[in-house]
């Protein structure tokens, strides 16, 4: 039985809460479970699609690393999401994240907000995003 | 190989409302200063843990007094705290009797506190992981240990 929209969109909701625990801790192995494995990623700057889960997992891994390096943390916050109407039978959601960076003994601080473009597949059960589109929040 | 992040269940609509609802009346009491309200979301045998604090508190007596401290501190500054709870997690809690797991939850959030002084403007103070063992208690949700992590400090060591 699909699921109603409150249904679906609570499931983003936890979908978007782990794959983000998982970046931010991290977690690159879990992170890297929530595309499929040939999933696109576009926007945030980079130049070029990145084709692939394990790319896409890399990518975010050298990042994090480089944070590290300088003692700062980063949070991302998923917030505003919306199920898109798609004829095509898609799930698809658009959200507004926030990323925001704390240096160790320093204030937080907002480093980046975009828009956030997903379409998912199913498999048993099992939710994960197959293209992902970021967009600045200013354009 | 799929991560068991993915594959672990994802808890029913009606739970996860009931604690966003949760939440957000516990933030909204301890903001708007009822600190007694938002003390009895608690358990009477709680335990607060942070990086922050110097020692766990334990009880939720010794959680109120502690909070009305910081209250007390806002109030003579003139500053006001909101506390914005995002990327709720949540999990049955299979730590304890199986019984148990239908009975208490595991939660994850981010929290921001924005503070925002008299007559000033808004900004980011503190980001944080809270991490609540929930349970259930005279028909609502309770927290029975509430573990926070600043990200301003270094992480507290394993315990």
């Amino acid at each position: 039985m699909p699921d109603t929209p409150l249904a679906a969109t609570v499931r983003l909701q936890q979908f978007y809460a782990r794959q983000v625990h998982a970046v931010n801790a991290a977690d690159f192995a879990a992170y890297r479970d929530t595309f499929i494995p040939d999933a696109e990623f576009t926007g945030s700057g980079l130049p070029d699609p990145v084709r692939g889960a394990g790319a896409i997992a890399e990518h975010s891994r050298r990042l994090h690393e480089r944070r590290a390096a300088q003692e700062v943390v980063q949070r991302h916050h998923v917030t505003m999401t919306a199920l898109l109407d798609r004829t095509d039978g898609v799930l698809a959601a658009r959200s507004c994240t926030v990323i925001v960076a704390t240096a160790l003994w320093g204030r937080p601080m907002i480093v980046a907000g975009v828009e956030c473009v997903d379409e998912f597949t199913e498999t048993d059960g099992v939710l994960r995003v197959r293209r992902r589109r970021l967009h600045p929040l200013a354009s | 190989m799929v991560h068991p992040l993915t594959v672990s269940p994802h808890v029913p609509t009606d739970l996860y409302e009931q604690l966003q609802q949760f939440y957000a009346r516990h933030m909204h009491a301890g903001d708007s200063g009822d600190i007694g309200a938002w003390a009895a979301c608690f358990t009477e045998d709680a335990v607060f843990a942070s990086n922050g604090l110097p020692h766990p508190l334990r009880g939720r007596a010794a959680i109120e007094a502690t909070a009305r401290l910081g209250a007390a501190d806002r109030a003579e500054r003139g500053a006001t705290h909101r506390h914005l709870v995002t990327m709720l997690d949540v999990h049955r809690d299979h730590s304890g009797a199986p019984e148990d797991a239908d009975a208490s939850v595991v939660a994850r959030s981010y929290v921001l506190v924005v503070e925002s002084a008299a007559g000033g403007k808004a900004s980011l103070h503190l980001s944080a992981v809270c991490e609540d063992t929930l349970v259930r208690g005279d028909g609502r949700w309770l927290v029975r240990e509430r573990r926070v992590t600043r990200d301003d400090l270094p992480a507290a060591p394993a315990a």
